[in-house]
């Protein structure tokens, strides 16, 4: 987090709140009007169903120094919220159990690999853009995901585990108990650094796009206040701190990466080949697929 | 003797604060359960009574429905039947055993319940120490699954929930008058026709309250079912926690949490009724 | 029914010998009380001719059967507790039928046992209720039927009538001891009231510091009390300290001298008891000897007796109480009697030889 340059910079202290974007999306509900938060970090879908209930304010990227150098995708629609690094779900592996780095989301439904697989459940990222990734390969759509279901339900149902929280994977990749995982590459990057035998994947058929956004709350008491922190996240050397210590892909095209980070986040042929989803699209999918998962996959 | 309505004046004050403190947060939720939630845009303003429809409707539902009521039933029961020994022992043993025990059965609940579930989950998993002996001494060739299913969830709430159920039964026993007992003893009664015949009977006020107990913080229980049920294992207090905080869907979820309320309740007011006629009315 | 004896019965806890060494007969159909002041050994030894306290040496030995070890639901006795004990959670019915069903009984010889039982202490109407439904004597009758129903041979009872009033507790000393010997059951009683001990008992037992101080009659216990102990433990009574000055005299401490019968030797240190009943008072002058003289302090009429409280010459204090319709009767405070001993009726007992069973 940025917060000791912008204190600097500004005079202002920061205070955190740690949450799930869901989490914080039911706490901008609940405060309306008068939010006690000035800035959120959510994610996209969450985002968008903020801005569908019209508890965002919308951001001015003229008043913002950064906004020139930003991938052009970053803005979300009315500039309601921005995009402030490239995230993925990929395929996390260990190296010491799998010969060969997977190239393909087809690898983790190999035969050899029963019962040396944990997927992540719905209501995670990777759980639901895992569910999309199977579903595009198998010919469906946003609107049909038969296709996706009916091909991760055998492959749940010999799952070591249906993962809830990023931090279980550490447990199982630690103790030998999974050779691979659809994961996210900042988190992957961060645990191999801390000596776990993991390493990350991009399959060729593309790995899905996160984008974790920020936003201001249309009950916020600091806009502008909120907007220069926002400015300060976007700028170039915040950017390239969070990618090379925590993996996070830069969404300032500006920042230069390290041999090291540019192995783990997504940048030149992984940026591209990146699937990324409306979160409009999504947003208003995302209940109908948890409740077919949880009645099919899960069940 | 105090006339009932005394005691009831008596306590008003409190009384009041507590409907107060209670029942305005419920009453506040409750015309959110009768509005429907569209995915996407939110609630809307329209009336319904569909989401309540769809739990009696839906087979997902009815089968977490009474999963939840198995759970609470089964853990209710070993906790019980684990409980009642260990309570009779000490009850009846010196005063060293007593706070020995009294100590080990409350130890646990000085942990926080996020680490005792993970304890759990370290002896329970594919690799944990279950399993790793069943297969050391050759007994199991792959992992048994006991986690993320009802055997995983029902180990681990029985642990949590034991010592609420051995003090409820203590202090029963320990008011049973030991002359009691004693005479059915001079009255030829064998050890086992004294325990079926007279103590339980006689505890079936604490068997009760410590039945009620247990059985409503299984059901109404989160963190555990969350942490050892996983995402394929939901039980109610779980699938409030997703339509709330994951579907952000919360006419479902009150509805949802309207209904297991109003199966505790209801449970709450069966078992009264059975132990007042199991115990001829001293309950 | 049978005789019950105990052997030499020891009952030791971790801190202290409770009982030490009782040996006692009861004979077929007698009723026999435990009687001492608190912490005797009276309800320890009952617990364990109940069987529910494990002798630590001798023997419980019932028509020369010996019980020692048998468990309480084996020995065929009925216990009647202080506390009554009933079953709170069954009606009167169901109290009383519970020893006669573990015995076998069952139909209507059942119902018509159990109603025999309830109509001995006159409850037969009463079997349908809650025993929170009834007054503690009434709650008292049922453990008492309860205990006799399934006519045991040995009936047991620890300070039955004790939580009740005295009135009740009166009528309940007789109706008790009618029925104990219409039915004809050997029984012990365990009581520290000795009205209630002398009222019912064919003997008494008298125990102190977990030994018997004299197992006897209740007239032998009255007139013949075997040590100081039972002497000072029976009836009410003065006591002084003095000497024997002579064979068949003894000095009170004040210096007055009295005969006495049965007296240890010349220079022993002993007490003297002296039962407020058992003196005379006579106007002065008195004739006949062994008297003391003293002025009245106080007079209470109580009844067909008078109280005195008198201060004797010496200093000492004497308690009488004499029949209110005698001449002694009419007394007024500040009068000087003559207080007249029965040499018969003083007790004499050594000082040191009774340090135990003080």
């Amino acid at each position: 987090m940025p917060h000791p340059a912008f204190t600097e910079a500004m005079g202002a202290k920061v205070q955190t709140v740690l949450g799930s974007s869901v989490q914080h999306a039911a706490s901008v509900r609940a405060m309306g009007a008068s939010s006690d938060y000035d800035v959120v970090y959510i994610d996209d879908s969450a985002a968008m169903q903020l801005k569908v209930e019209d508890l965002t304010h919308a951001l001015d990227p003229a008043a913002l120094s950064s906004a020139p150098d930003l991938d052009p995708r970053a803005f979300g629609p009315d500039n309601d919220f921005v995009v402030f690094m490239t995230g993925a779900t990929a395929i996390a592996y260990n190296p010491e159990m799998v010969s060969q780095a997977p190239t393909s989301w087809t690898d983790l439904f190999a035969d050899d690999m029963k019962g040396q697989v944990a997927i992540g459940d719905v209501t995670g990222t990777s759980g639901w853009q895992f569910l999309l990734a199977v579903n595009n390969m198998n010919g469906g759509t946003l609107d049909d995901i038969t296709p996706g279901i009916e091909a991760i339900t055998p492959l749940a149902k010999d799952a070591v585990v249906m993962y809830t929280q990023a931090d279980q994977l550490l447990a199982l990749f630690a103790r030998g108990e999974i050779a691979m995982a659809p994961w996210y590459p900042d988190r992957a990057g961060s645990a191999a650094d801390e000596g776990l035998p993991i390493a990350i994947a991009y399959p060729e058929e593309g790995a899905v796009g996160i984008r974790p956004t920020v936003l201001i709350p249309e009950g916020s008491a600091h806009k502008d206040l909120a907007a220069q922190y926002i400015d300060t996240v976007l700028s170039k050397p915040v950017q390239e701190c969070f990618a090379e210590n925590k993996y996070a892909g830069p969404i300032n095209l500006k920042a230069e990466l390290s041999d090291k980070a540019a192995a783990i986040v997504p940048n030149g042929v992984t940026l591209e080949n990146l699937w990324f989803i409306d979160a409009a699209e999504t947003s208003s999918r995302l209940s109908g697929w948890i409740d077919r998962w949880q009645r099919e996959v899960a069940r | 003797m105090m006339r009932p309505w005394k005691g009831v004046a008596l306590a008003s004050p409190l009384l009041i604060i507590l409907l107060v403190i209670f029942l305005t947060p419920v009453l506040i939720m409750l015309p959110t359960s009768f509005h429907e939630y569209v995915p996407g845009k939110g609630t809307s303003d329209a009336w319904t009574l569909s989401n309540y429809t769809r739990i009696l409707t839906d087979g997902y539902y009815r089968e977490i429905v009474g999963r939840t009521l198995l759970m609470g039933a089964i853990v209710t029961a070993l906790t019980f039947v684990l409980g009642y020994p260990l309570a009779l022992f000490m009850a009846r043993t010196t005063p060293f055993w007593r706070a020995t025990a009294t100590l080990l059965v409350i130890f646990p609940l000085f942990l926080n319940l996020v680490v005792r579930s993970f304890g759990w989950i370290t002896i329970l998993a594919n690799r944990g120490i279950v399993n790793n002996f069943l297969m050391d001494i050759g007994l199991i060739d792959s992992p048994i699954r006991l986690l993320f299913n009802l055997t995983g969830l029902v180990i681990g709430l029985t642990h949590i929930y034991l010592p609420f159920m051995v003090l409820m039964l203590l202090s029963a026993i320990q008011n049973i008058p030991r002359d009691v007992e004693q005479a059915a003893a001079t009255l030829a009664a064998g050890r086992l026709r004294i325990f079926f015949t007279i103590t339980l009977p006689l505890t079936a006020p604490g068997i009760l309250a410590g039945s009620i107990l247990v059985f409503v913080l299984t059901i109404s229980a989160l963190v555990t079912p969350r942490l050892l049920g996983g995402p394929t294992y939901k039980v109610m207090a779980t699938l409030i926690y997703d339509e709330f905080m994951l579907k952000l869907d919360w006419p479902s979820g009150t509805s949802f949490a309207f209904i297991l309320t109003l199966i505790t309740l209801a449970i709450i007011w069966g078992a009264g009724r059975i132990a007042r006629r199991w115990s001829g009315g001293t309950a | 029914m049978a005789r019950l004896e105990l052997d030499r019965l020891v009952k030791r806890f971790a801190d202290a010998d409770v009982v030490k060494g009782v040996s006692l007969a009861v004979e077929e159909g007698e009723l026999v009380s435990l009687l001492g002041p608190s912490g005797c050994g009276k309800t320890t030894i009952l617990r364990m001719i109940a069987g529910l306290l494990e002798p630590s040496g001798g023997a419980v030995r019932v028509a020369g059967e010996d019980i020692t070890r048998t468990i309480p639901a084996r020995r065929d006795i009925g216990l009647v507790f202080q506390s009554y004990a009933l079953f709170p959670h069954m009606t009167v019915f169901e109290n009383v039928a519970f020893g006669l069903r573990r015995r076998g009984v069952k139909g209507p010889d059942l119902t018509r046992r159990v109603d025999e039982a309830l109509g001995m202490v006159q409850l037969g109407h009463l079997g349908d209720r809650y025993p929170r439904q009834m007054s503690g004597g009434q709650q008292q009758r049922v453990a008492l039927a309860r205990a006799v129903a399934p006519r045991p041979r040995l009936l047991l009872f620890d300070e039955p009538l004790s939580n009740l009033d005295a009135q009740l507790r009166d009528q309940m000393q007789i109706e008790l001891k009618q029925m104990q010997k219409q039915l004809g059951i050997t029984s012990v009683f365990v009581t520290h009231d000795q009205t209630e001990a002398m009222t019912i008992s064919d003997r008494i037992c008298i125990l102190a510091d977990g030994r018997i101080q004299q197992y006897a009659t209740p007239e032998e216990i009255y007139d013949r009390p075997a040590n100081g102990f039972v002497a000072r433990f029976i009836g009410r009574s003065n006591r002084y300290q003095g000497r024997v000055h002579a064979p068949g005299i003894v000095q009170l401490e004040g210096g007055a001298r009295l005969a006495v019968e049965d007296v240890p030797a010349p220079g022993t240190a002993v007490e003297i008891v002296i039962r407020h009943e058992d003196a005379a008072l006579l106007a002065l002058p008195a004739d006949g000897g062994n008297t003391l003289s003293g002025t009245i302090r106080l007079r209470s009429f109580i009844g067909s007796r008078v109280q005195y409280v008198l201060d004797l010459d010496g200093g000492a204090e004497f308690v009488a109480e004499v029949a209110a319709s005698g001449p002694a009767g009419r007394f007024g405070p500040g009068e000087k009697v003559a207080v007249q001993i029965d040499a018969g009726r003083a007790f004499v007992a050594p000082i040191a030889a009774e340090g135990a069973a003080a």
